[in-house]
Order: C-alpha cells, then structure tokens, then sequence
C-alpha cells in the first residue's frame, strides 16, 4: 500500500510539474481601438455634414462587420489571428465626447514579436455567411447582430449599414423631400480585404493599442469623386442588382480604413 | 377540568389546522423537504431558420418549471383583486396578444400602450417590451405584477399568497428544490414564468413549410403571396422597376421577422423630438433621437394581433399597409431610405397582405401545452 502511495505521490508530482515547465510563449494584450470619422473628424451621428457638391449629409446609423483580423509576422514571427470576426456598431456617437472615444476589443495572450501590419476582412467570411450562424453562442457577434443584420432573402449578412439623409434640395434643412439612403451590402461577393502595413512591435510587460479609423467620407468618396447621393438609384444596396454599387461601396475600405499615428 | 382539557385539546388542534391552511407560520413557514424534488430536464426542438436561444445559466428550463410557469401565466393570483392573469394581455387565441389598444388592468384601468404578442420572445436578445427597458424574460415578468395599470399587486403579498397556496408550495419544491415555503420568492416565480415563455415557439406557417423546406407540397404559397414576398424583400429579380416595401428592414432576423431594431415608425407627427407624447427609448436611453422609437414587433401571426402599433393606434392590416404606403409623418429621426412613398399598387398591397397571411401558425395558437391549465 505504501509502495502504491509511494508511486502516486510521484506521479502527482510529475503532472503537476508539467505545465509549469512547458516553456509559455511570451504574451501581451492588444486592444483594437476602432474609431468612426467623416473626412477625419470624428463622426457624430444626426449632425449636418459637408458633403462633395455643396450639399450636406447626415449620418443616423454606421456600423460594420470585420472579420479574421490578423496581425501579420515578419517571417520571423508568424502571422497571428487576433478575431475571427467582431462588430463595431457606433450608434453612441452621439455628440462630440462620444465620437472621440473609440470602441474597443481586447485580445489577450498575443505572442511578442514584430508584426509588419494587420489585415483585416471588411464583412463576414463565407463559411459564417448562413444562417447557421445564428445558433452561434450568445456571446459570438454574430449571434447578437443576427436579428439585426441576417437578410433572410439573400441568405447573408449585411456587411456594414449606412443609414441617413442627404439634402437633395440644398435648402440646409433636412426633411422627406431630400434624399434618404440605406446602404446595407452584403453577400460572399462584397467582402472586402485590407491590409495595412505599420510595424507593430510587441514587447513584454506593455499592452499595445492598434487604433483604427474608419472613415466614413472615404466610403462614399473615392480619388475626388462622390457617389451621387441625387440619383435615386444610389439610395439604397438591398436588391441584388444594386451589387455592383454595393461592391463599389465596399472596395472603398482599403482607403477608409487607416491606422492611426 | 376533562372538559377544559378537551377544550384547550380541541384548539390547539384547530390553530395547527388553521396554520397548515394558510401555509405554516408566516415567519418560519413550512418544512417541503417530505416532498421529492426530482426535475426533469426539458429540452427545446429549435425549427429551421430560428437562431439560437439563450437561457440563463441559473434558470435552465425542467417540465416542472415549465408547469409551474404556466400555471402562474394563466393565475390571477398574481394581481390584487384576482382579476388579472399575464394571460389577460397575452391571450393564446390572439397569439399571446389582446384585440385592445390599451389592456384593462385591475379596476378596468388602460394601460398606455399595446401589449405585446409573446411569439418567440424566448429568442430576443435586445431588449424587452415596446421600450426595451428589461434585458431578460424574467426582468419583464416581475414588471406587470406592481404596475398600477395592469395587476397592481405588490410582490411581497404575491409572495405570500403562493406560500400559502396548497399547490403553488408544492410546484415551487419541485421545480426549484425549495425547502420551505419562506424560499418562494418573486425571483423563483419570474423564473418558472420565463421557462413557460421560452417554450412559446412558432415556426410552422405556410411560408416555414415553404421556406424551409418542411413540406414537399410546391403550391404552399399563392402566386399573390409569391410577389407579395418580394416586395416584403425588396426583391427586384423582375426587374428595377419592382415595388419594394421595405419591411423586412425592420422585420428580418430570418425566422424571426422581427429584426429587434428600435425605430421611429412614422405615425406620429410631431414638430420636434422632443414633441412625441410617448417618447419610448428615448425615455429609457435619455437621447433625443431615440424619442419616438418602438422595438419592432414580430410579424409572425400578425393577423391575429389587430390593432396595430405600440399605441394600437392602428385597427387594420390594410391601413398598416396603407401607412407605410404613404411615408407617415417625418421627423428628424425617421430612416426616410424606407420609411418614404412607397408608391405600391392595389395589387401589390394586396399581395403584401396576402404574404403576412401566409406568417400565420394555426398549430401554435392550438398548442395544448400552451393552454390555460386551469380550464
């Protein structure tokens, strides 16, 4: 008997030394600090906008799905997947305090080393694209935003919403006579990859804060021309005939999306 | 001195039969431990199309549970003069709705908004009632109990009326494993309601036999109901000049047909948003651009539920259609990308009707294991 306990002392010991001697791979913590801006200010929702052609715009929802974000090694450091996908919905920017102050995602337990930059998919990839999705954890993005976001007759998400009202008539007030839009692309077609390259180095003992723009203006303006938000056939991204519109849109993230200094 | 004995006797025999009566000592209450508390896991068949549903960690749904929910759902026990039941708003025949605009409470008191149909409440995750001031079924449930518009009752004396009550100990014991009657608190009966609510599930319309596939037959729907699903949809496959109804913008989330957004809907015309009689989220977020906002309702079954809008403002099917039509009433919070002229043809609303016909559950509305146990 005591032989027995003997042995299972011993054997209790060496399991518990185990873990302890595995060599853990140094580690930080990285948050993604994502902030909304119009022609680089902060973007405060329902407040008058200058808007290409002299007219104005206002903004009342943006939100936007992002996916396999991946901080990207040096060759030395391999590449690290930091999100399978996130939701960034930015309907508290409602005045300037709020604008300023960026959503945030934090991701512990990310492996020291020097990153060359991030990529990022603007939507949500095609093997989460379903409705499937929806019996995903209640905690998972998509999940949350299931209700919100899943366009049944496509069979898809919607990537990112656009929602506000241009002045069409040019009068500074905004009322049913101007022009509402809606931009909600979505569908495999319309995802959208960015890379942006910054060397992130990452050292023991300090967080490091990724922040993110999105710039909003940038979306709807691309190499000086505007989208023209007259055209009633620009409105809204909800039919598939309007995907090359809603693929347009989205191709406009590898510019309206930076990192910050 | 035998007489005085047999008196005294006689007595204290009728006060501790009095005392079982009224549920043991209303301070110690009553020992259930004699009575076998054994749970039976309930698990709920999730249909196609409807997403995941999420039950809290410390409520996990067991038939007795289940059981006692609905017996406290159909109970006016609940309310101060035994008048009014959960099921008073939230009929079965309606679909867990009421044909008032404003329901009766206690003393024929209105309330001053619509109830609210209970079909698939189990699966929304933004926020309860037409306001989204509770975050879960069972945060809603304890509402209506001390609203002086509806049971007008106060908790602590539900409380005792169920510690008192011969079979409501009992069903508390076996649901939730209670010792005594002192354990049966208002915590323990919101709970057992929400279990009973989270089995409240409908996906079984023409359109679900269809959409998913549940039934080979290829005429499910009408060729009305066809084209009135596209323009529910947007879906302009015919070709741009397609009508688009906008609706599913708020009322998707697959099977749901509630996308769960909180929206200005239109029907109020105000000067300002600060204007709006009832200003609904904004009342509870304290931001102006939420006054006037209203969670969208499923439309599942949406038939049954007349009249229309948080404020039941709106008698027919036909003039919800008609309202949407028109664009409503502008203000500076209104999505005007979908809540704009529509420009739909008899036809197409007609076809639009036809289609939120075919959302109707016939098997939900004669679920026995829905039905009010006490008839």
């Amino acid at each position: 008997m005591k032989k027995f306990l003997f042995l299972f002392l011993i054997a209790a010991t060496a399991f518990s030394c185990k873990d302890d001697d595995q060599p853990s791979t140094p580690s930080t913590t990285v948050n993604i600090n994502f902030k909304a801006v119009y022609d680089g200010a902060p973007l405060v929702l329902y407040q008058a906008l200058d808007y290409p052609g002299g007219k104005q715009i206002r903004f009342q929802h943006f939100n936007f799905f992002v996916s396999n974000i991946t901080l990207l090694g040096d060759g030395a450091t391999p590449d690290h997947l930091l999100s399978e996908v996130e939701f960034f919905d930015f309907e508290g920017n409602l005045d300037i305090a709020a604008a300023q102050t960026a959503l945030s995602r934090k991701y512990e337990k990310v492996p020291l080393g020097n990153y060359t930059g991030v990529q990022i998919d603007f939507g949500v990839p095609a093997s989460l694209n379903n409705a499937d999705s929806g019996k995903l954890d209640s905690s998972n993005p998509l999940r949350q935003a299931f209700s919100s976001h899943f366009w049944s007759d496509w069979g898809s998400f919607i990537f990112m919403k656009s929602e506000g009202i241009y002045d069409l008539n040019g009068d500074g007030v905004f009322n049913q006579s101007d022009q509402g839009f809606e931009h909600h692309p979505g569908t495999n077609q319309v995802l959208t990859l960015v890379t942006k390259l910054k060397p992130i180095i990452l050292e023991g003992g300090v967080d490091f804060d990724l922040n993110l723009k999105a710039d909003v203006f940038k979306i709807y303006v691309s190499n000086g021309v505007a989208l023209d938000l007259s055209n009633p056939d620009n409105k809204d991204t909800q039919e598939l005939t309007d995907m090359p519109l809603a693929i347009d849109l989205m191709s406009h993230w590898d510019q309206a999306c930076s990192i910050e200094d | 001195m035998k007489k005085l004995s047999f008196s005294l006797l006689l007595l204290i025999l009728g006060f501790a039969a009095c005392k079982d009566d009224d549920g043991g000592d209303p301070v110690l209450g009553e020992d259930l431990t004699n009575i076998t508390f054994d749970p039976k896991a309930h698990t709920l068949t999730i249909p196609p199309g409807l997403p995941s549903m999420d039950i809290p960690a410390d409520n996990p749904l067991t038939d007795e549970g289940i059981e006692l929910g609905r017996r406290l759902f159909y109970d006016p026990i609940l309310s101060k003069d035994s008048t009014i039941s959960c099921s008073s708003c939230h009929q079965l025949k309606y679909s867990f709705n009421d044909i008032s605009a404003f329901s009766p409470g206690v003393g024929g008191l209105l309330g001053n908004r619509s109830s609210m149909s209970l079909i698939n409440i189990g699966f929304q995750s933004n926020g309860m009632f037409w306001d989204g001031r509770a975050h879960s079924i069972e945060e809603q449930a304890l509402g209506p109990v001390e609203n002086p518009l509806e049971m007008a009752e106060l908790w602590k004396d539900v409380e005792v009326k169920l510690r008192r009550h011969p079979d409501y100990k009992k069903r508390f014991r076996q649901a939730f494993g209670i010792d005594n009657t002192m354990d049966i608190t208002k915590e323990l009966a919101v709970k057992a309601i929400a279990q009973f609510e989270r089995t409240l599930i409908s996906a079984n319309s023409r359109y679900d036999k269809k959409k998913f596939q549940l039934d080979p037959n290829p005429f499910l729907l009408s060729d009305l109901e066809a084209d009135g699903q596209k323009i529910y949809y947007d879906d302009q496959q015919g070709g741009p000049d397609d009508p688009k109804g906008h609706c599913a913008h708020c009322h998707d989330g697959n099977a749901l047909f509630t996308s769960e957004v909180y929206r200005n809907n239109a029907i109020t015309q105000v000067a300002t948003l600060n204007d709006f009689p009832d200003k609904g989220l904004g009342a509870i977020t304290g931001n102006l651009t939420d006054n006037g906002m209203f969670k969208s309702p499923s439309l599942r079954n949406v038939v049954l539920t007349a009249p229309y809008m948080h404020d039941g403002s709106i008698q027919t099917l036909e003039e919800v259609i008609e309202h949407y039509n028109s664009g409503g009433h502008y203000a500076d919070n209104v999505i005007t990308g979908s809540i704009t002229q529509l420009n739909l043809s008899d036809y197409d609303k007609m076809a639009l009707l036809a289609f939120l016909d075919a959302l109707t559950d016939t098997t939900y509305y004669s679920n026995p294991a829905f039905q009010n146990p006490f008839q």
